[in-house]
């Protein structure tokens, strides 16, 4: 099975307070902001890992192919995606303030193309721009069926057909699809029997991990050997010209810290209408 | 000058920090883990464990031995980040005189399968016996005695202050063999398993859990499969060693000193004294700022130390100078946080008490201020 995971390094969301915006407005600022790997991201990679490997004999019996837009530096990220199990790497050139979720998609609808995977799993969101689009943007330009937020994925014929629970507000809606499929995940996926592969051992469970496996040491100097490929937006064919332009950036105004104690609950209520004006 | 880190090692200290974040600080949590209370055995041999093999445990052992054969940066980069995590787990991931240890790399082949190699999966924990009561860092004088009977060692002493004494498989303990010429040929080194000596009396200290113990030799026969290295030569071969495990101290000292600042500087911000935060006062922001200006001094010496071993050049004396600044340095900046808490600070509710106790050691374990003093003017005497 062959599996395409896009993936985007973002400034980390714990430091989120580093965040500046541009003096007129229109842009975020990336000085000083510490990059990772899109949480989201982390959580796709993890299932695609389990989707081609012998989770109890830890051997590998597919492959994961990474696929990154974004600027050159973004090789730091795909090296970690590299060293956590995937086999090769795809970079894709642009400046971040270039790309919207029209533009990402159409980069790697192309470079899909190109691959032909049975699978693109991918986060349902990055936790930059938060507009949960690009998945379905993408299997809309392939033509391709999207399931998003899955949440448990089971394959037994190397990736034919999936039997997948999707994470939903309302409950859990399972489906079957026929691949080649766009998958979102949600964080439910690394759960320990998530996945389910047909090669590894049914029984078998994986480590709780809050964002996946790391990449130990001995994976951090394979990976320095694993490929990456340079592709550029224009040698794809891909229109650059981005469509969802921002207006304007302004940080949230900042909180006062302040706690007050109320006696009751009807005094909240009065208190959220009269000073907080919220209801 | 090139003052970054290559990708290799910013990957590998990222994946240790999300470790200790993402996986041992919730562990402690949920464990009630905390400096003054003992890591339950069965949970710190899980964290070694995962530590092996996610390759920080061993990280800086020579491949030869199963190690991941990184240098002494890394091993600064992976102490500074565990001192910054405040975390107790982060200290049994990286290894201390429980684990293993550049010295160990002396081991004749028998023995590095048989003692070395559990350590180094993170399965059995070991001990650095050289201290004695008229012994410290005058270690040439130790008074512990092997003399050869046979086809055997018998060892006769007691050594004391002996971390990890209790729990460990199996130790490396020096011993007079030939008191004519004591620390020129005359000290040799010998493992001795568990079951080989006794446990005497355990000393508590202000702070931490494990106690450091007294272990007693009487007549205990060693085979000479248990000798390291050449006879007479343990002692200058282990010494050859001590400089890292200071420089070691000196980057968890700067890690600390961070973690220890950025809790002063939150909850300045935070404190509100006579209508404003007590971090708009000079006062307060004085602390900060001598504060983030030693870490910065510290920090730099450590990693050009690191850099210099590394490169194979003689850090001696600079070793001793990190151990002293840094170490020196972390008491001011545990002194000024807790002033910077107020009440609070002295108060077992907040983190700044217990390190203020636990970090007092640092001044005296691997050295004291004043043998590193010593230390550094001898050498500065000698141009």
């Amino acid at each position: 099975m062959k599996i395409l995971v896009p993936i985007k390094r973002v400034a980390d969301p714990d430091n989120a307070n580093k965040v500046k915006v541009s003096a007129d407005g229109t842009q975020v600022t990336t000085e000083g902001l510490e990059w990772k790997m899109n949480p989201f991201d982390e959580w796709a990679l993890e299932a695609a890992l389990r989707l081609t490997e012998d989770g109890a004999a830890k051997s590998r019996v597919g492959e994961v192919v990474l696929v990154s837009v974004g600027p050159k530096e973004a090789v730091a990220t795909v090296r970690e995606g590299l060293a956590k199990g995937a086999e090769r790497g795809v970079i894709v050139e642009g400046n971040d303030n270039d790309l919207d979720s029209n533009v990402i998609a159409a980069a790697l609808a192309a470079v899909a193309k190109k691959e032909s995977p049975d699978l693109i799993v991918m986060g349902k969101q990055t936790v930059d721009g938060d507009s949960n689009v690009a998945g379905t943007v993408l299997a809309d330009k392939l033509g391709w069926p999207i399931i998003n937020y899955a949440m448990r994925i089971e394959t037994s014929d190397d990736g034919k057909t999936f039997a997948i629970k999707r994470d939903l507000d309302v409950g859990v809606a399972s489906v079957k699809v026929t691949g080649p499929v766009v998958i979102t995940v949600s964080d439910s996926i690394l759960h320990p029997e998530s996945v389910k592969n047909g090669v590894t051992p049914a029984d078998f469970k994986y480590p709780e991990a809050e964002g996946g496996r790391y990449a130990s040491l001995k994976g951090i100097m394979q990976a320095k050997k694993k490929p990456i490929a340079e592709q550029t937006l224009s040698g794809l064919g891909v229109d650059a010209k981005r469509t969802v332009t921002y207006k304007k950036f302004e940080l949230p105004p900042a909180r006062s810290g302040q706690t007050t104690f109320v006696e009751s609950v009807e005094e909240l209520v009065e208190k959220l209408r009269t000073e907080a004006k919220v209801l | 000058m090139d003052f970054e880190l290559n990708e290799e090692t910013r990957l590998f200290r990222d994946q240790f920090r999300q470790w200790v974040e993402r996986d041992l600080l919730p562990l402690e949590e949920k464990e009630g883990i905390h400096q003054d209370a003992p890591v339950p055995e069965a949970i710190a041999k899980r964290v070694r464990m995962q530590s092996a093999d996610l390759g920080f445990y061993a990280h800086h052992m020579p491949e030869e031995v199963g190690g991941g054969g990184l240098g002494q940066v890394v091993s600064v980069v992976l102490r500074e980040v565990a001192g910054q995590t405040g975390s107790v787990l982060a200290d049994v991931a990286l290894a201390g005189p429980e684990g293993p240890s550049p010295m160990h790399v002396v081991f004749n082949a028998a023995q590095r399968e048989k003692y070395l190699a559990p350590v180094i999966r993170g399965e059995q924990t070991c001990c650095f016996m050289l201290s004695e009561p008229g012994a410290g860092s005058d270690a040439q004088n130790i008074a512990t005695r092997a003399e050869k009977r046979g086809d055997v060692w018998v060892l006769n002493g007691t050594k004391h202050f002996i971390t990890n004494g209790p729990h460990a498989d199996w130790g490396v303990v020096f011993a007079t063999t030939d008191p004519s010429k004591r620390a020129r040929g005359g000290i040799s080194g010998f493992i001795v398993e568990r079951d080989q000596y006794a446990i005497g009396r355990v000393h508590h200290g202000m702070a931490g859990f494990e106690g450091q113990a007294e272990i007693v030799f009487e007549d205990v026969e060693v085979p000479e499969a248990q000798l390291i290295g050449k006879e007479g030569w343990g002692f200058a071969q282990a010494m050859g060693f001590l400089g890292n495990g200071r420089l070691n101290i000196a980057a968890g000292a700067v890690g600390v000193a961070q973690y220890l600042l950025d809790l002063g500087v939150e909850y300045a911000k935070e404190r509100q004294t006579f209508g404003k935060p007590i971090a708009e006062r000079q006062g307060i922001q004085w602390m900060i700022a001598d504060s983030a200006t030693e870490i910065y001094a510290a920090r730099n010496m450590v990693y050009h130390c690191a850099w210099l071993v590394d490169q194979g050049r003689d850090a001696t004396k600079e070793m001793s100078m990190c151990k002293l600044y840094a170490t020196e340095m972390v008491g001011r900046v545990v002194d000024r946080m807790l002033q910077i808490h107020g009440g609070m600070g002295w108060m077992r509710e907040c983190k700044t008490e217990a390190f203020y106790r636990s970090l007092r050691v640092l001044r005296i374990v691997e050295g004291t201020s004043e043998i590193q003093r010593m230390m550094i003017a001898r050498a500065e005497l000698a141009r």
